[in-house]
């Protein structure tokens, strides 16, 4: 069981130092944490210094140490959630969408030692948020107390302990979910999730602050004090929180306690899961990769039973229609030939449609981008009402607008970005056929238009509504999203198919950095472009301002017009040129990328005479 | 109809295919065997176009597949060596779609999927997702899908990994019946039961160089074995099993098991 931990980690550094740029990733995440961490504790530091020294003057003795333990127990609150949810993450990943299962299982380890590699596997991965919180939490406040050397033991035996209890609540969650969702659509389901926990923490974080920087100290501080109601007791951060005062005290009866219970509970979870795995195993973790069925009520008309025909003919039937569509000649074989052929692009787009669309993964994902988009776009219009006040009559109009685009760059963006490489191991297949690079591009920008489309849509409906806009300016609205929608999604299809990684699993993974801000980029230079025929055409058809930008009828209508050729221009050159580009580019590439390290061993010098052995022996 | 010209592929210093020369016509049946890494997979993937000769080129039909890949491609059906297909689409919609991209007709392309469905045996499960799939299904459907344009040219990367023994009877049948309409076929494969049997040529490949080619009377009386079987041919050409490693191996483990 050990040697299988020690090969997951060599395998796991191997994937990091496969490439140079993701070597370079590595480091910089390293670095981050590390920056973070040290950031984490001079903060923590200069708070609680803060606390001790108001405490000293306080009236009431006791209070600092209430408030410190409070400030710890939303310190470990915060760092148990994080964990929780890195854990929650990382058990779905390693338990069930690893494809190193199959493998363990059939290896001769009992189903519970594969389930304790597992957990180390989540405990390794979920102590990072740790590592980078609790314990620089704890060191800031044993430097500002300041504390012996026996507190930062202390507080090192608190953070390991403070990693137990969230990788086994996410394990066990994860073995009961298996029980109680069918195995195959755990994946999906878990992706889905963990997406919607994101977002929902990316709201919290978003809205959260704005609420906090009106308040004032005492406020603040009585918050505080409704965390602690809520929190005590019950809540192991609390526990937690309790254990560290008491180090800090030097209380070891206390700190024991207090560590020891949330180490029991941790325990208690951790037995209960263990108990669960036999019983997951045969509910269907061994079979969590298992795919459903499409549930189709054509199982009615299956074919009748009947017996098969093994091989009758089977040599005539493969070849039997086999021949020159003799008939293409005749005007009808021609007009069917035009109209009912259909092209490649139309069907990569339906495939496209359809791969998406049936891919909860993907789904979740746009989803993911939706709820951020809101968020931003709400936090912002509430900062920015007073500034946008100046533009006037036509405010309703471009903040729709300019909402309206930002949504629908999120959702083509999520959803575009990764739709090249969403070909994922099909690639070569693809690549067989005659089809070309362009083709491709444009039949997936063609098949992800319709997904953002009607998103883009209700965006503008809503957005206009709740800007109090007028029904012309509803109109114009919805003109301007299907105008310039199909131009935004090929942006971002093109910019991701320069650079695509087929290799990835995780949707957000299939486009570069530089495919990103590529698509950044252009979009931006998209949306200028866009601004510019939107104000052209707007301010001298619908005049809305005092000072029409020409006084002769002729030339105002002319200009409007000009500006509404600007914004088809812009989405219909993009639809044409981008996949053009993009596609030139994916022709350039050989379809099967090389692996690097290779060839170090041999070198393919044996010829015929050398045997298959002399090479291969090395 | 599949032609080769001195294709060489490097991968980094590893010289994977080495100027590989082939000339294949139409209606033949060419089967191309080596040990495993050998090169086969590679020289197929260029000559499907997938990957680019460092040196060489490589032909179907008359098209150069790096020049015209189109045109060659068109006349091309590929079944690759993994059947990696799209598990969100049930197998009749990825017929569907691969009759799209070869522009297959409407009309005609309805009753070909139905026909292929039929004869591989998958008319029950067309409307299942191509995920929920065995492997061997999804091999067929595979094969299935390379042949719904009707190609001139056929190469297949291992077809009949992972077939049931009527399965792997009606591919044969297929191959065989089509190579009598003058389709090429090019397939790789490890059993050489299937290369002696249905092969006009037979290409041997170690190390990305071609050692022997030709048809097995050929070959015989290349490897000096007068009455041999393919296999004791393709054993000896390649370099033969060490027998002695062999030996040495499972006696190293009735040691370890006392
Ligand atoms: N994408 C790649 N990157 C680097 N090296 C590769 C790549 N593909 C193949 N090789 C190397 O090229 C050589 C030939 O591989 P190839 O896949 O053509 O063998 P093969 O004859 O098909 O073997 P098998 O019988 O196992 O399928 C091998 O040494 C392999 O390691
Ligand atoms: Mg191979």
């Amino acid at each position: 069981m050990i040697r299988v931990l020690y090969w997951k980690i060599r395998i796991s550094l191997r994937s990091v130092t496969k490439s140079e740029s993701r070597a370079f990733l590595f480091f910089l995440g390293v670095l981050v944490s590390i920056v973070l961490a040290v950031v984490v504790f001079f903060v923590s530091r200069r708070i609680f210094r803060l606390i001790l020294e108001a405490a000293a003057f306080g009236e009431v003795a006791g209070v600092g140490s209430l408030w410190v333990a409070n400030l710890l127990s939303i310190g470990f609150f915060f760092a148990l959630v994080m964990s929780l949810f890195t854990a929650l993450g990382v058990a779905f990943s390693t338990m069930y969408s690893s494809s190193d299962l199959p493998l363990l299982f059939t290896a001769p380890l009992s189903v519970r030692e594969v389930f304790l590699v597992k957990f180390a596997e989540i405990i390794l991965r979920a102590s990072i948020p740790t590592l980078i919180f609790s314990f620089p939490l704890l060191a800031g406040y044993g430097a500002a107390l300041p504390a012996g050397a026996v507190f930062y033991l202390q507080s090192a035996l608190l953070t390991a302990i403070s990693v137990l209890l969230p990788a086994a609540l996410g394990a066990g969650l994860n073995l009961l979910a298996v029980r109680l969702i069918p195995p195959y659509r755990i994946k999906e389901l878990g992706a889905a999730l963990g997406t919607l926990f994101g977002a929902a923490i990316y709201t919290l974080m978003h809205l959260g602050p704005r609420h906090l920087t009106g308040m004032s100290m005492e406020q603040a501080l009585q918050a505080l004090e409704g965390f602690r109601l809520s929190a005590a007791g019950i809540s192991p951060a609390w526990w937690l929180a309790q254990a560290a005062v008491a180090a800090s005290k030097g209380d070891f009866g206390a700190f024991f306690g207090w560590a020891g219970l949330t180490f029991l509970v941790s325990g208690g979870l951790m037995a209960f899961s263990f108990s669960l795995v036999t019983e997951a195993f045969y509910g269907g973790w061994v079979a969590s990769g298992e795919v459903h069925k499409k549930d189709r009520r054509s199982r009615a008309r299956e074919r009748p039973a009947g017996p098969s025909r093994p091989g009758r003919d089977s040599a005539r039937e493969g070849a039997g229609t086999y021949g020159p569509s003799g008939d293409t000649e005749s005007i009808q074989g021609f007009v069917t030939g035009v109209f009912l052929r259909r092209s490649p692009v139309l069907a990569l787009a339906l495939k496209e449609l359809r791969h998406v669309s049936r891919d909860l993964r993907e789904i979740s994902n746009g989803v993911y981008m939706l709820v951020m988009m809101i968020v931003a776009l709400v936090g912002s219009a509430r900062g920015g009402g007073q500034w946008l006040k100046g533009l006037g009559q036509a405010v309703p109009l471009y903040g729709s607008l300019a909402a309206t685009f930002l949504m629908s760059w999120g959702l083509s963006s999520s959803l575009g970005l990764g739709a090249v490489a969403r070909e994922g191991k099909n690639w070569p297949l693809l690549r067989s056929t005659p089809v070309t690079g362009r083709e491709i591009v444009r039949g997936k920008t063609l098949g992800i238009v319709p997904l953002v489309l009607p998103v883009a849509l209700i965006a503008g409906i809503a957005f206009t509504l709740l800007a109090g806009g007028t029904r012309w300016q509803l109109i114009a609205t919805l003109c301007f999203v299907v105008l310039v929608v199909p131009g935004m999604v090929s942006i971002e299809v093109s910019a991701g198919g320069i650079a695509p990684n087929f290799e990835a699993e995780d949707p957000r993974q299939r486009a570069s950095g530089w495919a990103f801000l590529l698509g950044v980029l252009l979009e931006l230079l998209y949306a200028g472009l866009l601004a510019f025929g939107v104000f052209l055409a707007v301010s001298n058809w619908l005049r809305y301002y005092d000072q029409p930008l020409a006084e002769s009828r002729v030339v105002s209508t002319a200009l409007g017009a000009l500006g509404l050729v600007i914004v088809a221009g812009a989405s219909m050159a993009l639809f044409t040129i981008m996949p053009d580009v993009a596609g030139r580019s994916l022709d350039e590439m050989e379809a099967v990328e090389q692996t690097p390290g290779n060839g170090a061993g041999h070198k393919g010098k044996g010829g015929a005479g050398a045997g298959p052995n002399a090479g291969r022996k090395s | 109809m599949i032609r080769a010209i001195k294709l060489t592929k490097t991968f980094g210093d590893l010289k994977a295919v080495s100027s590989v020369d082939l000339d294949i016509q139409p209606g033949e049946i060419f089967g191309f065997l080596g040990p495993n890494g050998a090169g086969k997979t590679t020289t197929i993937r260029m000559l499907t176009g997938l990957l680019r000769p460092t040196f060489g080129k490589a032909m179907i039909g008359g098209y150069d597949i790096q020049t015209h890949p189109v045109e060659a491609k068109s006349l091309l059906g590929y079944v690759p060596d993994t059947p990696v297909l799209y598990e969100k689409l049930t197998g009749r919609e990825f017929l569907d779609f691969m009759a799209d991209l070869y522009r297959v007709d409407r009309r005609r392309k309805k009753n070909r999927i139905s026909e292929l469905l039929e004869l591989f045996d998958l008319s029950e499960r067309g409307d299942d997702l191509i995920g929920s799939y065995s492997r061997g299904m999804k091999q067929k459907i595979a094969v299935a899908a390379a042949l719904v344009h009707d190609p001139k040219v056929l190469i297949l990367d291992e077809p009949t990994v992972g077939l049931d023994p009527r399965s792997a009877r009606v591919l044969k049948d297929v191959l065989r019946a089509l190579a009598q309409r003058k389709v090429t076929i090019f397939m790789s494969t490890h059993i050489l039961e299937i290369a002696e049997r249905m092969c006009t040529q037979v290409g041997i490949i170690d190390h990305g160089k071609i050692i022997a080619c030709g048809t097995v009377p050929e070959l015989r009386a290349l490897s000096k074995e007068a009455s041999g079987s393919l296999e004791d041919i393709f054993l000896k050409l390649t370099g033969g099993v060490e027998y002695a490693e062999i030996v040495r191996f499972l006696e190293e483990g009735e040691e370890a098991r006392r």
